[in-house]
């Protein structure tokens, strides 16, 4: 019979997220003038920011969906979590309409089905951490939803946010953040600006990398660098 | 839709009617409904006649004008049981969804939701049986043919007497109609359509849909057939 302590197993599961995330690259987002702009290395073909609806951004690090399985046992990963949430979205709007979706009980949804896996001891957590922006006609309307690899969603009480795998790498990206805006406020900033300060803050010294570059303006346009 | 359900269960109760078992007179209609909008918002109006034929009335206390929410209210014309139970429907799922959803459902999302349970009824239309509601909120007035096609205007009527209650809109209407002139236009309308058609009765019920929702009872309205220009509404 299978048997199991939860909380090792949990543990152990932690363990196993902390380990795959460490290896990604951190994404940041901020809400400007003219609308959302997320920034990231790029991973080559795979994207890491995807439009989810109209005025809706995903952007996540973490482990992309391992399309090397077979049916069942491939494994979810950022690609899955995307197609679920624009899924999602499409249904709500099918159902109701288009000013019906709202960031909030997306990552309500979202939090939960990754939650529901998380604590599932009988399977494999789904290794990844992922951002749901939505614009909204002004900078202080926007809103920002982090959820965790255990499906635990916080709304982001400033104008950008940062996802790093680990700890040192969130503290030192915000402290670089604030060092660049120094008086300024991205909600006044338009979004080439942003932009700018965003790719100097991920980029390590002495290196060049290439950026993944996601606009979603205010008026409903997404677009990709 | 929550209760997708229960409205497909409901429709199946109907199956095997047909327009030759169904006699007509035995079905209760609603008549006379409209809606026009005014400088601020939108007024709706109805008669409260209910009949079997053009000579035999029903009741003439049927109100066909129902709130949803805080803010829309729809009304409904053509066979009285399917009217009922869309708005029993409508209620149920906006209140569902209110509940539910982090945010209320928008106006449009309701209408939406009108268009869906219309189309669940439309096999009742083989019998010749259908509804055509009017939905409307402060800003917007929807009218719905029995499949469900949704389409938006600034004034309509609806029913037996529509056409002589839309011709008095007509010559009548205007965008910066004033709060009091829009519910007399409604009123003169509603009699007019109450004057020339049989199944058309008195207009005792109207709504004004601004910030909130005012209901004018049959009192205020005869004061307002008299011409007394100082109700308050």
């Amino acid at each position: 019979m299978f048997s199991y302590n939860l909380r090792e197993v949990l543990i152990q599961k932690d363990e196993l997220i902390r380990e795959k995330l460490s290896k990604s690259r951190p994404i940041v987002a901020a809400s400007t003038r003219d609308g959302l702009v997320l920034v990231t290395e790029s991973a080559g073909t795979r994207k890491k920011i995807w439009p989810v609806s109209s005025k809706i951004v995903f952007g996540g690090i973490g482990e992309f969906t391992d399309f090397k399985g077979v049916g069942s046992v491939r494994i979810p990963g950022l690609e899955g979590i995307q197609d679920i949430a624009v899924k999602l979205v499409s249904t709500h709007v099918l159902q109701y309409s288009e000013e019906d979706v709202h960031v909030d009980s997306l990552a309500l949804v979202l939090g939960s089905l990754i939650r529901k896996i998380y604590i599932d001891p009988k399977r494999f957590p789904i290794c990844v951490k992922f951002l749901l922006a939505e614009v909204n006609s002004t900078p202080e309307q926007d809103k920002i939803f982090v959820v965790s690899p255990s499906g635990i969603l916080t709304q982001i009480e400033s104008s950008y946010a940062v996802l790093a795998g680990t700890d040192e790498t969130y503290s030192s990206l915000e402290q670089k953040i604030k060092q660049h805006l120094a008086d300024r406020r991205f909600e006044e900033l338009d979004i080439e600006t942003a932009i700018d300060i965003l790719k100097k803050v991920l980029t390590p010294e002495g290196q060049e990398i290439r950026f993944e570059v996601g606009i979603q303006s205010r008026d409903k346009k997404f677009q990709r660098r | 839709m929550k209760l997708e359900k229960e409205i497909q269960e409901y429709v199946r109760s109907f199956a095997g009617l047909s327009k030759q078992s169904v006699k007509e007179r035995d079905i209760l209609h609603g008549t006379t409904i409209l809606a026009l909008k005014y400088k601020n918002g939108v007024v709706v109006a109805g008669d409260c006649r209910m009949c079997f034929n053009p000579t035999l009335i029903g009741s003439e206390n049927f109100k066909k004008l129902f709130k949803i929410d805080e803010d829309s209210v729809i009304a409904v014309a053509g066979s009285v049981a399917p009217a009922m139970e869309l708005i029993r429907f409508l209620r149920a799922e906006v209140d569902i969804y209110n509940r539910t959803q982090t945010h209320r459902l928008s106006f449009e999302g309701k209408a939406n939701l009108v268009s869906r349970i219309l189309a669940k009824f439309a096999p009742l239309a083989s019998a010749g049986i259908v509804v055509l509601p009017i939905y409307a909120s402060r800003n917007k007035i929807y009218g719905y043919d029995y499949l469900g096609a949704r389409y938006e205007v600034k004034y309509l009527a609806v029913g037996s007497g529509s056409q002589q209650a839309l011709t008095y809109l007509d010559s009548n209407w205007n965008e910066e109609l004033s709060k009091f002139q829009a519910v007399k236009i409604a009123v003169a309308a509603l009699n007019l359509a109450y004057q020339r058609n049989p199944q058309t009765g008195k207009v005792k019920l109207v709504y004004i849909i601004e910030d909130e929702i005012v209901e004018i009872d049959s009192e205020k309205i005869s004061k307002i057939e008299e011409g007394d220009k100082n109700v308050q509404l």
